[in-house]
């Protein structure tokens, strides 16, 4: 199955934000640096080979250590002096650097999500406007945003490349994480410690909002979704309590608040599957829905046990969720 | 040879094994030990690669589905291990075990029974490791065990109670090589080598030797911790019980940090012995290279937290660690800067097989550093973390740093162990397809992690444009593969090669002194040493002075069927007495199973096993102290 | 002390001489292996703070800081156990065969007490291994002291028995001496462990 087109390649240098921008910036200057030394050290190498090319072969050793006291200097200029200065720039460089990645954007302004890392899916809710959603973060333009980390279970870890650095979700720990946008868009955000059998499609989608879409998308979120009036839907609704998806997953009005599986409340508008994994459309939710464990076999999600005109229902249910 | 009692037949009985099934099991000579070593981390080399083929294989392309999640994160968590337990450090101390007492002048190692017993215990240990394959519980949380993750809550079974007692006695092979060649080191030099005339390999050694002691301890409490928390509930790391998953971190990486070290020390001092025979020039910057090694050694346990940048600590606190790990570079300079001085003011270099090799080393292993540099910059690292970026840079090093010099080391020194030469034009294929298959699968490994790939992951989504920088580096690596398949091959068809010179080489260290094949006592009449080279710059090793041959005379003649080793002193190495050594034993052997029993008792909850096994290893303890040499009573020494 | 052999003495003369020497390569793998435990013990210091500075109650809920009678009574008697081992080393220089039987003897029987006067103490805590990582380490790390120290008592004992046979007591004074070795070394790493176990809970306590 192929990417969904909702989120870009997340590439560390395509910088979405201050701080990934600043790391990058920091990158290419040490990418300079790094190359230059490894051509200094490569030619040197070369010239030092070449040099005596045409010499004959040494009969005997040469005596003594060599460069008739040069050797000392060569060493402290070469093996001390040169590094030194390269790595005091780079201490200044990270300490500069660090301050300002750590510290973007004013505390006051932030925004404060809490993310709760799962096998193998995102927890997030925002504790300031009561909202809860799963495997995407949605973030406004230009605000910081302050995001607070923990885990239900095993170590995992939060990152938006094009938006920062990573930061380690501990169970029994909280950590915090602050992120600035400074363009609209959809980045691809993946869970960067390993945490078991599907590490590898723990994936996440972040939403960064023009600031009055993001108003909307909080109003919209605020509120649960109506309660559908179509035959289908109706149906699908009782599809959805009866075959036992409701023990699990949270739909406000509908089924009560657990802590562990995601909240589907506002399911229709999320972008992907399975946290990252699918396009979120009719024919790949149906997929899922019947064999979890085919794409993501060792995640929690049970196969549903559905004939084919509950799983109709079940879908067009599903769909009204906005 | 100057006019000396030189008994070599008696010398020969005394220190030569038996020819015979027993005298295979019960064999201490630190030769036939080192050469298990690494044949035995030759096989694990083979296998752990056949590992991270399988998972190139799985990678080559997005949602392949070849292998299946479970079995991919069982595969990366066994190469790891294979290769940073089984094989690594194994073959390290092979050369070491096999080489040091050559090249320091000495009979043999001190406590050759001590010797022996590591190599058991690591055949043992890596059996059991492996034994999990047929038990169906192969470990899964990484070569790093991390927890909760591999705690009994989130990896119940018996998988990684196979990592735990597995590497717990594992170790024991590891920290006796580490005591015994310091020992070695301090004590058992050859009149007149000086700390100021000792090889830089040996130099290597004995930081490392230090390294090991202070480093692997640390593993066993975490260990023992996490083993007492799967099996009796004891939570430690259990954050709802008062525990804390970040202390094994903690204890893992002031580990796993210097255990780097482990690897790349010895394999930088091989080089160091390999640059100035081929150039024929000695080392420039001896006393630099030296004093950069134990800065090395000192500073590789200052920076454990560059492991753990992303954990959440205060931000004072890791660029400390940070701007410690950048420090690194100037070690490292001076290593390199050496080793390119010698080239530059030496004679024109012979590019035998081994130089080849040294040459890919310096310049594999300062790819590999630069990037370890940046990954200390402290915001670098929070986007490189858990990437490919990572997996790209440890390779470089580690390939560049520790396996490119074993196969410099196994060229160099394979008259040594066989007596023969490895042939050139093998050794070239060798080369070349080893050093164009590691570029070739590791240097899109770095763009892969700037594209957003984290490491241990069994598949990725189709779009991402990670699929043809992966496949590349699933042809590298079988490309890689072939090198090593040239070596085996050119292991083998060498053998039928005509035997070697003595010093085919020209080298001037103390190794190559003698017939090119070591006799099992190594030196009938002691060396004694004036210089760095001492081949190149004395005419001759033998004891030229009376006061000397006082001490050589009598030890060319084994007093009462004895195995006698000289003792020197550890700055000067004048002589001071002599030791003796045991002579073969079955206790080493034994002590090795019995632990292993007890192991196997512990693993599986058998505990009536578990209870002979300790109690077979107290047992053979005893034998083992009370059959110790040192106790023949004193009237039957002295020649009446 | 080196043999050093003056320029008229005889092939004979050196051996004889060598023959007396203490061998100093065991006093070395002694030395290094007690560089191993030390770091072993230090893991464990640590741990326990680590430990201690990342919770919110200590000791937990439900337990009491520990009495300090039958540990502090452990302590002393690891610590004689330590003074009998040395008072043993010092008669065996005298010269007389098996003149540090008493000593060695003594040594095991009082680390025997230190041993099961902490059990004793265990019997009575009235908490399981498993309710809390404070319990865990209340028996855990000492258990890995004990079994470092029965490796001792074990070399003691192996002692005791030679000290039968007629050997020479010089060739043997070195076994002696890296036994005195190890054991002071865990004489002081082990009442560290227990006064960092035993104290820690009264000096350092949050709740």
């Amino acid at each position: 199955m192929t990417v969904p087109a909702v989120a870009s390649i997340p590439n560390v240098l395509d910088p979405r934000g201050p701080a990934a921008a600043d790391i990058a910036v920091l990158w290419w200057v040490m990418f300079a640096l790094g190359t230059a030394v490894f051509v200094a050290v490569t030619v040197l190498l070369i010239v030092s080979v070449v040099r005596r090319r045409t010499a004959p072969v040494a009969e005997d050793a040469l005596a003594g250590e060599g460069f008739a006291g040069g050797s000392n200097v060569l060493m402290a200029v070469g093996g001390i002096t040169l590094p030194a200065v390269v790595v005091v720039g780079l201490m200044a460089a990270t300490v500069v650097t660090a301050d300002r990645v750590a510290t973007v954007g004013n505390p006051e302004e932030a925004l404060v999500i809490d993310v709760t890392g799962h096998k193998f899916w995102w927890d997030v809710r925002y504790p300031d406007h009561d909202i809860r959603i799963a495997n995407e973060v949605h973030i406004p333009v230009g605000q910081p945003v302050e995001i607070r980390v923990t885990s239900k279970d095993v170590i995992h870890s939060f990152w938006i490349p094009q938006l920062g650095g990573k930061i380690d979700m501990n169970p029994g720990h909280e950590n915090t994480l602050r992120l600035v946008a400074h363009e609209p868009g959809a980045y691809r955000g993946l869970c960067t410690e390993y945490c078991g059998v599907q590490h590898a499609r723990m994936h996440f989608i972040a939403v960064a909002h023009e600031p009055e879409s993001f108003e909307e998308w909080l109003a919209d979120h605020a509120e649960p979704p109506d309660q559908p009036d179509e035959e289908g839907a109706v149906a699908g609704r009782e599809v959805f309590v009866g075959a036992g998806c409701a023990e699990c997953h949270t739909v406000d009005g509908v089924s009560p608040l657990i802590d562990d599986y995601p909240d589907l409340t506002h399911f229709a508008e999320r972008r992907t599957i399975a946290a990252g994994a699918l396009d979120n459309n009719r024919g790949n939710l149906g997929g899922w829905i019947l064999d979890p464990q085919g794409l993501k076999p060792g995640n929690r999600m049970p196969p549903a046990n559905l004939t084919g005109e509950e799983l109709q229902d079940l879908l067009d249910y599903l769909e009204t969720l906005r | 040879m100057t006019a000396t009692q030189v008994d070599l037949d008696r010398l020969q009985r005394v220190w030569d094994a038996p020819p015979t099934f027993r005298g295979w099991l019960t064999m201490v000579n630190h030769k036939t030990i080192g050469k298990r070593f690494l044949v035995t981390g030759a096989a694990f080399f083979v296998l752990g690669g056949v590992l991270a083929l399988i998972m190139r294989v799985q990678l080559a392309m997005p949602e392949l589905g070849l292998v299946n999640p479970q079995a991919y994160n069982e595969l990366f968590t066994m190469h790891g291990v294979t290769m940073a337990f089984l094989f690594i450090v194994p073959v390290l101390e092979g050369f070491a075990i096999f080489i040091l007492p050559l090249m320091v002048g000495a009979r043999d190692l001190p406590f050759p029974r001590l010797t022996a017993l590591g190599y058991w215990v690591y055949l043992l240990a890596g059996v059991f490791i492996f034994s999990s394959v047929f038990v169906g519980a192969v470990p899964d949380g990484g070569w790093y065990a991390y927890v909760p993750f591999t705690g009994p809550e989130f990896t119940p079974g018996l998988s990684m109670d196979f990592w735990l007692l597995g590497i717990t006695f594992l170790e024991i092979s590891a920290i006796g090589a580490g005591i015994e060649i310091a020992a070695l080191l301090f004590k058992n030099r050859a009149p007149g080598m000086t700390i100021a005339r000792m090889p830089i390999f040996a130099w290597s050694m004995l930081v490392t030797s230090f390294i090991i002691i202070f480093a692997f301890p640390t593993l066993i409490v975490g260990s023992i911790l996490l083993e007492v928390e799967r099996k009796i509930g004891a939570p430690f790391y259990n954050p709802d019980l008062g525990g804390n998953e970040i202390l094994w971190q903690h204890l893992f990486w002031w580990f796993g940090h210097p255990d780097v070290y482990i690897w790349l020390l010895p394999g930088v001092g091989i080089i160091s012995m390999i640059v100035p025979t081929f150039t024929r020039a000695p080392l420039v910057g001896y006393t630099w290279v030296v004093a950069s090694t134990v800065v090395a050694g000192v500073l590789s346990f200052g920076v454990w937290v560059h492991h753990m940048f992303t954990v959440g600590l205060p931000l004072l606190t890791i660029s400390f660690f940070g701007g410690a790990s950048l420090v690194f570079a100037l070690p490292s300079g001076v290593q390199v800067f050496s080793w390119i001085a010698t080239i530059w003011r030496g004679g024109r270099v012979r590019w035998a097989t081994p130089m080849l090799f040294a040459a890919g080393t310096i310049l594999v292993f300062t790819f590999g550093g630069i990037s370890g540099i940046m990954l200390g910059v402290v915001p670098f690292n929070w986007q490189a973390h858990d990437t490919y970026f990572v997996v790209a840079h440890f390779h470089y090093v580690l390939i560049g740093g520790s396996v490119l010099p074993m196969f410099a080391g196994a060229y160099y020194w394979w008259p040594k162990l066989t007596g023969r030469v490895l042939s050139e034009r093998l050794g070239r294929w060798n080369f070349w397809l080893f050093i164009v298959g590691l570029n070739l699968t590791f240097l899109p490994l770095h763009v892969l992690g700037f594209l957003g790939m984290p490491r241990r992951i069994y598949t990725y989504l189709d779009g991402l444009g990670w699929g043809p920088l992966n496949l590349l580096a699933t042809v590298g690596a079988f490309l890689t593969a072939a090198g090593v398949l040239a070596f085996l091959v050119n292991a083998v068809v060498s053998q039928r090669r005509p035997p070697a010179d003595s010093d085919p080489w020209g080298a001037g260290t103390l190794e190559w002194a003698g017939p090119v094949l070591p006799t099992s006592y190594n030196f009938a009449s002691y060396p004694v040493v004036r210089s760095r080279y001492p081949l190149w710059d004395q005419g001759s090793v033998l004891a030229d002075d009376d006061l000397m041959r006082r001490w050589t005379d009598p030890l060319a003649e084994p007093l009462h069927d004895e195995r006698e080793i000289l003792i020197t002193s550890e700055i000067d190495a004048e002589p001071q007495t002599v030791a003796i050594l045991p002579q073969q034993s079955i206790w080493p052997l034994n002590l090795a199973v019995a632990l292993a029993v007890a192991l196997t008792g512990l693993l599986a909850d058998i505990y009536w096993l578990a209870g002979v096994g300790l109690a077979g290893s107290i047992i053979v303890g005893i034998v083992w102290a009370w059959t110790g040499h040192d106790f023949e009573p004193i009237e039957e020494m002295v020649e009446p | 002390m080196t043999a050093d052999p003056a320029l008229d003495a005889s092939p004979e003369d050196i051996r004889a001489a060598r023959a007396m020497e203490p061998r100093p390569l065991a006093w070395w793998g002694m030395m290094l292996t007690v560089a191993v435990v030390a770091t072993i013990y230090g893991a464990m210091y640590f741990s326990y703070v680590y430990i201690r500075i990342g919770v919110t109650h200590w000791p937990p809920e439900g337990i009491d800081p520990p009495a300090l009678g039958l540990p502090g009574l452990s302590v002393l008697s690891l610590l004689a156990s330590a003074v009998a081992i040395w008072l043993g080393l010092r008669r065996s220089h005298r010269g007389a065969l098996g003149a540090e039987r008493p000593g060695l003897a003594a040594a095991i029987v009082l680390a025997g007490a230190h041993i099961g006067l902490l059990l004793l103490d265990w019997s009575q805590a009235g908490f399981g291994v498993d309710v809390h990582s404070y319990a865990a380490l209340y028996y855990t790390l000492p258990t890995i002291h004990f079994s470092s120290l029965a490796i001792g008592m074990l070399m003691a004992a192996v002692h005791l028995a030679l000290s039968f046979r007629p050997t020479d007591l010089p060739r043997r004074a070195i076994g002696l001496r890296v036994l005195g070795a190890y054991w002071y070394f865990l004489a002081l790493g082990g009442s560290a462990l227990l006064a960092v176990v035993y104290l820690m809970p009264h000096v350092w306590p949050v709740a």
